[in-house]
């Protein structure tokens, strides 16, 4: 089996990623943090700091309590999203999106709320040239992906930090494809900022971890509600953060699981994890453009993550994808990515792209066999 | 004889365990169950027994987030608690 849909959620976690989960849920020592203060109720509570501490220095966040730890980065920008964002407001996004932006955005519509939309280019790069026209009196954030999950295209995020600290408006970034992928950390931004991450994709973590880093002020309002071991006589949440997002009982262990999985990355290091997946992409990149009929999506001269999708003339995606998995056990996402508006922006609504994702969990071999396979499909 | 302490309280349980984390090693204080006595957003809370001011010194030194600051003394009544008007980390 070759596996390169990493941009999905990737396979290979690290065996102390594993024995991690397992030795948690083994240790007979964790209660539930702020239930109580009795040792086991602090040992959780203590250990859930230390994975705020951790995540924060890895992303060089401002604080470990602004690290709010979420089930997932979908559950994380919902949560910012319905906070910030009244029925008044105007939101300006890009047509790069993914649904977990885009269906909150478009549920507040319904409410009321106003949109637009930065259009792409033909490299599917966001035009931000008139970025500034987009702004009305009642423009209250701008939301964008770090990297796209369809063309790989990383935007520069500290240009559009300053520019919406300049215009009073919020910088949401939904850092779903990069984090795990870039050297990056949020030091290199000096205005605020919201940023969503996930646990399960390059950061090699289990599935049901995520969570944002919460960088400045902001006037968040409760969204959702629930347990969460102290104020119990009021009958709102807590408005301080990291309590005002996080409802009933973390997922401890899983986030135990998260933190190896980043001393695990933190080991290689980010400067050494981009270089290794910058080459593998690089290598399927200037191989695959040579074949006949191929079509690339994507800026390719920039800072990318590892994905790269293509098409093989007008053939649909599906089907190649499909031929991919049964005819040479490569597993790759041909169809429209949960991001609809990027695919009309490149006339991909009817056929979809092929992506392939690469991890470091990847050979350069099995990058030449899947090279091989497309030649095969390409020629047939 | 009367047994005399201090107590910080917190704005949420996360910021108590901030707390916990700036003293490191010091000694001389825990976390405990926020006494009936004294109303606060959050349950736990930290009781000092000893070297009050240079635990406060500490977190005053690393910008944790504190509510009040309580001088407490336990009585045969239960527990008399005075809050303390003094400057406080932000």
């Amino acid at each position: 089996m070759y596996y390169f849909d990493n941009a999905a959620t990737t396979i290979n976690k690290p065996e102390q990623v594993a024995q991690a989960l397992y030795d948690s849920m083994m240790d007979s020592n964790l209660g539930n943090a702020s239930r109580g203060s009795h040792g086991y109720a602090l040992n959780a509570l203590e250990k859930l700091y230390e994975i705020r501490t951790l995540i924060n220095d890895f992303l060089g966040g401002e604080s470990p309590s602004n690290v709010v730890l979420c089930p997932n980065v979908t559950y994380a920008l919902n949560f910012v999203i319905q906070s910030l964002i009244e029925p008044g407001d105007h939101v300006i996004s890009t047509d790069s999106e993914h649904n977990s932006v885009l269906r909150p955005l478009h549920s507040l519509e319904q409410k009321g709320a106003q949109l637009s939309f930065l259009p792409l280019d033909d490299q599917a790069d966001v035009i931000f040239d008139d970025l500034n026209d987009f702004v009305k009196p009642n423009t209250k954030a701008l939301i964008i992906q770090h990297a796209s999950n369809v063309s790989g295209n990383v935007n520069q995020l500290h240009p559009l930090a300053k520019f919406c600290y300049d215009k009073g408006i919020h910088f949401i970034v939904d850092g779903a494809q990069s984090v795990g992928c870039i050297d990056f950390t949020l030091k290199s931004i000096d205005y605020p900022i919201i940023y969503c991450f996930t646990g399960h994709k390059s950061l090699h973590g289990p599935q049901g971890t995520g969570g944002m880093l919460i960088k400045g002020k902001f006037p968040f309002k409760q969204v959702f509600s629930g347990g969460t071991g102290m104020n119990s006589f009021e009958t709102t949440q807590p408005s301080m953060i990291p309590e005002l997002f996080e409802y009933g009982t973390l997922n401890i262990h899983s986030n135990i699981a998260l933190a190896e999985a980043i001393k695990y990355i933190k080991r290689i290091g980010m400067y050494e994890v981009e270089h290794q997946l910058k080459s593998l992409s690089n290598h399927f990149y200037s191989e695959i453009k040579k074949i006949e009929g191929i079509k690339l999506y994507g800026n390719f001269s920039g800072r990318r993550v590892p994905i790269v999708s293509l098409n093989i003339g007008e053939k649909s995606s599906a089907y190649i994808s499909d031929l991919l998995w049964n005819k040479y056990a490569i597993a790759v996402r041909g169809g429209f990515h949960c991001a609809p508006r990027y695919h009309k922006s490149l006339n991909t609504q009817q056929q979809g792209q092929v992506r392939f994702s690469f991890s470091g969990s990847n050979h350069l071999e099995e990058v030449d066999y899947a090279i091989n396979a497309i030649k095969e499909l390409a020629e047939s | 004889m009367l047994e005399h302490f201090h107590i910080i309280t917190f704005i949420s349980s996360t910021a108590s365990m901030a707390a916990k984390f700036a003293l490191e090693e010091q000694g001389g204080f825990r976390l405990i169950p926020l006494p009936v006595e004294i109303n606060a957003s959050c349950g736990l809370c930290m009781k000092i027994e000893t070297n009050f001011e240079e635990i406060f010194d500490t977190l005053k030194n690393k910008n944790i987030h504190i509510e009040n600051v309580y001088q407490c003394k336990k009585t045969k009544e239960g527990l008399e608690c005075t809050i303390l008007t003094m400057q406080q980390p932000q």
